[in-house]
Protein backbone atom coordinates (compact mmCIF):
# COMPACT_ATOMS: atom_id res chain seq x y z
CA UNK A 1 0.00 0.00 0.00
CA UNK A 2 1.58 3.32 -0.91
CA UNK A 3 2.26 5.97 1.81
CA UNK A 4 0.30 8.61 2.34
CA UNK A 5 0.82 12.51 2.76
CA UNK A 6 0.72 12.24 6.27
CA UNK A 7 2.86 9.13 6.88
CA UNK A 8 5.64 11.23 4.95
CA UNK A 9 4.94 13.82 7.13
CA UNK A 10 5.00 11.66 10.05
CA UNK A 11 8.17 9.56 8.93
CA UNK A 12 10.05 13.32 8.26
CA UNK A 13 8.95 14.52 11.89
CA UNK A 14 10.39 11.39 13.27
CA UNK A 15 13.86 11.59 11.29
CA UNK A 16 14.02 15.44 11.97
CA UNK A 17 13.53 14.82 16.01
CA UNK A 18 16.28 11.66 15.36
CA UNK A 19 18.27 14.09 13.26
CA UNK A 20 18.10 17.12 16.21
CA UNK A 21 19.41 14.23 18.84
CA UNK A 22 16.02 13.72 20.37
CA UNK A 23 13.83 10.69 20.76
CA UNK A 24 10.35 11.00 18.75
CA UNK A 25 6.89 9.91 20.76
CA UNK A 26 3.75 9.31 19.46
CA UNK A 27 2.60 12.58 21.67
CA UNK A 28 5.78 14.67 20.46
CA UNK A 29 5.14 13.69 16.93
CA UNK A 30 1.32 14.25 16.88
CA UNK A 31 2.27 17.57 18.60
CA UNK A 32 4.52 18.33 15.70
CA UNK A 33 2.51 17.89 13.30
CA UNK A 34 -0.90 19.36 15.03
CA UNK A 35 -2.76 15.90 14.77
CA UNK A 36 -4.26 13.29 17.12
CA UNK A 37 -2.34 10.19 18.09
CA UNK A 38 -4.52 7.75 16.19
CA UNK A 39 -3.55 9.41 13.27
CA UNK A 40 0.34 9.16 14.20
CA UNK A 41 -0.45 5.47 15.33
CA UNK A 42 -2.15 4.71 11.80
CA UNK A 43 0.79 6.49 10.22
CA UNK A 44 3.08 4.35 12.79
CA UNK A 45 1.70 0.76 10.88
CA UNK A 46 2.23 1.94 7.47
CA UNK A 47 5.73 3.19 7.71
CA UNK A 48 6.57 -0.15 9.65
CA UNK A 49 4.41 -2.23 6.75
CA UNK A 50 6.59 -0.45 4.23
CA UNK A 51 9.64 -1.48 6.90
CA UNK A 52 10.36 2.46 7.26
CA UNK A 53 10.57 2.48 10.56
CA UNK A 54 10.43 -0.66 13.32
CA UNK A 55 7.95 0.16 16.21
CA UNK A 56 9.46 -0.98 19.89
CA UNK A 57 6.80 -4.63 19.99
CA UNK A 58 5.87 -3.51 23.86
CA UNK A 59 5.37 -0.15 23.72
CA UNK A 60 4.61 0.98 20.19
CA UNK A 61 7.02 3.93 19.99
CA UNK A 62 9.58 4.04 17.24
CA UNK A 63 12.54 1.47 17.85
CA UNK A 64 14.70 2.13 14.46
CA UNK A 65 13.62 4.64 11.92
CA UNK A 66 16.99 3.87 9.91
CA UNK A 67 19.34 5.18 10.29
CA UNK A 68 18.59 6.11 13.53
CA UNK A 69 17.91 3.99 16.96
CA UNK A 70 15.75 5.31 19.74
CA UNK A 71 17.38 2.70 21.91
CA UNK A 72 21.20 3.00 23.17
CA UNK A 73 23.18 0.74 20.76
CA UNK A 74 27.06 0.12 19.85
CA UNK A 75 27.00 2.68 17.68
CA UNK A 76 26.63 6.20 19.50
CA UNK A 77 27.55 8.65 16.81
CA UNK A 78 28.86 11.84 17.70
CA UNK A 79 27.83 14.63 14.36
CA UNK A 80 29.64 17.98 15.67
CA UNK A 81 28.23 18.82 19.46
CA UNK A 82 25.37 16.28 19.14
CA UNK A 83 25.04 12.41 19.13
CA UNK A 84 22.40 10.16 17.76
CA UNK A 85 22.12 6.55 18.50
CA UNK A 86 22.79 4.44 15.24
CA UNK A 87 21.68 0.64 14.49
CA UNK A 88 24.91 -0.82 12.76
CA UNK A 89 27.75 0.57 11.46
CA UNK A 90 26.17 0.46 8.23
CA UNK A 91 24.08 2.79 9.54
CA UNK A 92 26.66 4.63 11.34
CA UNK A 93 27.99 5.78 8.00
CA UNK A 94 24.64 6.16 6.76
CA UNK A 95 23.64 9.24 9.63
CA UNK A 96 27.09 10.71 8.09
CA UNK A 97 25.46 10.46 4.40
CA UNK A 98 21.43 10.94 5.50
CA UNK A 99 22.97 14.48 7.46
CA UNK A 100 25.48 15.38 5.10
CA UNK A 101 27.96 15.62 7.66
CA UNK A 102 31.02 14.42 9.32
CA UNK A 103 30.81 11.97 12.07
CA UNK A 104 32.72 10.00 14.31
CA UNK A 105 31.78 6.59 16.72
CA UNK A 106 33.58 4.44 18.39
CA UNK A 107 32.66 0.68 18.59
CA UNK A 108 34.11 -2.17 19.59
CA UNK A 109 34.92 -5.40 17.39
CA UNK A 110 33.01 -8.54 18.09
CA UNK A 111 35.58 -10.82 17.84
CA UNK A 112 38.42 -9.33 20.12
CA UNK A 113 36.29 -6.70 21.87
CA UNK A 114 38.36 -4.11 21.53
CA UNK A 115 37.11 -0.69 20.40
CA UNK A 116 37.02 0.31 16.64
CA UNK A 117 37.10 3.98 15.61
CA UNK A 118 35.70 5.37 12.65
CA UNK A 119 33.58 7.95 10.91
CA UNK A 120 33.61 10.45 8.06
CA UNK A 121 35.90 13.44 7.93
CA UNK A 122 35.77 15.76 5.14
CA UNK A 123 33.73 13.45 3.25
CA UNK A 124 35.71 10.49 3.42
CA UNK A 125 35.41 7.56 5.40
CA UNK A 126 37.64 6.40 7.74
CA UNK A 127 38.37 3.73 10.27
CA UNK A 128 41.37 2.10 12.36
CA UNK A 129 43.63 -0.24 10.90
CA UNK A 130 42.61 -3.76 9.98
CA UNK A 131 38.73 -2.71 10.70
CA UNK A 132 36.67 -4.64 8.32
CA UNK A 133 32.67 -5.03 8.77
CA UNK A 134 30.29 -8.22 8.71
CA UNK A 135 26.87 -8.08 7.29
CA UNK A 136 26.11 -12.11 8.73
CA UNK A 137 22.42 -12.30 7.93
CA UNK A 138 21.93 -12.75 3.45
CA UNK A 139 19.95 -9.59 2.32
CA UNK A 140 17.10 -12.10 1.52
CA UNK A 141 16.29 -12.28 5.29
CA UNK A 142 17.41 -8.88 6.70
CA UNK A 143 13.57 -8.24 7.73
CA UNK A 144 13.07 -11.70 9.00
CA UNK A 145 14.11 -10.32 12.59
CA UNK A 146 15.64 -7.01 11.62
CA UNK A 147 16.49 -6.15 15.01
CA UNK A 148 19.10 -9.36 15.23
CA UNK A 149 20.03 -8.16 11.62
CA UNK B 1 33.81 -6.11 3.29
CA UNK B 2 35.96 -3.00 3.69
CA UNK B 3 34.96 -0.06 5.57
CA UNK B 4 35.35 1.87 2.52
CA UNK B 5 33.24 -0.02 0.32
CA UNK B 6 30.75 0.10 3.16
CA UNK B 7 31.09 3.57 3.84
CA UNK B 8 30.27 3.90 -0.33
CA UNK B 9 26.80 1.66 0.14
CA UNK B 10 25.84 3.94 3.23
CA UNK B 11 26.08 6.61 1.54
CA UNK B 12 24.60 5.43 -1.62
CA UNK B 13 21.42 4.26 0.80
CA UNK B 14 20.76 7.20 2.88
CA UNK B 15 21.98 10.21 1.11
CA UNK B 16 18.17 11.20 0.09
CA UNK B 17 16.78 9.98 3.61
CA UNK B 18 15.93 13.86 4.55
CA UNK B 19 15.30 14.90 1.50
CA UNK B 20 11.73 16.56 1.13
CA UNK B 21 11.27 14.75 -1.61
CA UNK B 22 11.65 11.43 -0.46
CA UNK B 23 9.85 8.01 -1.49
CA UNK B 24 10.07 4.57 -0.51
CA UNK B 25 12.83 2.66 -2.85
CA UNK B 26 12.11 -0.09 -4.56
CA UNK B 27 13.35 -3.16 -4.58
CA UNK B 28 15.13 -3.14 -7.85
CA UNK B 29 16.51 0.08 -6.56
CA UNK B 30 17.92 -1.14 -3.59
CA UNK B 31 19.50 -4.37 -5.70
CA UNK B 32 21.14 -1.41 -7.95
CA UNK B 33 22.52 0.24 -5.04
CA UNK B 34 24.18 -3.20 -3.42
CA UNK B 35 25.15 -4.33 -6.74
CA UNK B 36 27.04 -1.16 -7.35
CA UNK B 37 29.32 -1.23 -4.60
CA UNK B 38 30.36 -4.76 -5.79
CA UNK B 39 27.46 -6.38 -3.59
CA UNK B 40 26.51 -8.95 -5.45
CA UNK B 41 25.36 -12.67 -5.55
CA UNK B 42 23.28 -14.98 -3.45
CA UNK B 43 24.29 -13.46 -0.14
CA UNK B 44 23.23 -9.67 -1.38
CA UNK B 45 20.10 -10.80 -3.22
CA UNK B 46 16.89 -8.88 -1.67
CA UNK B 47 13.45 -11.13 -1.34
CA UNK B 48 11.68 -11.15 -4.44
Amino acid sequence: MALTGTDLAVRRAILDTFAGGGVPTRASVAQRLECDESTVEASYAALAAAHVIVPDPSTGEVWMAMPFSAVPTEFRVVVGERSVWANCAWDAFGVAAALAADVSFVTRCVQSDRPVRAGVRHGVAFADAGAVAHVAVPAARWWDDIGYT
Amino acid sequence: MAIGQLAALARRWYRDRLAPDWQPRDRAASQALLTAVGLTGPHWTLPG
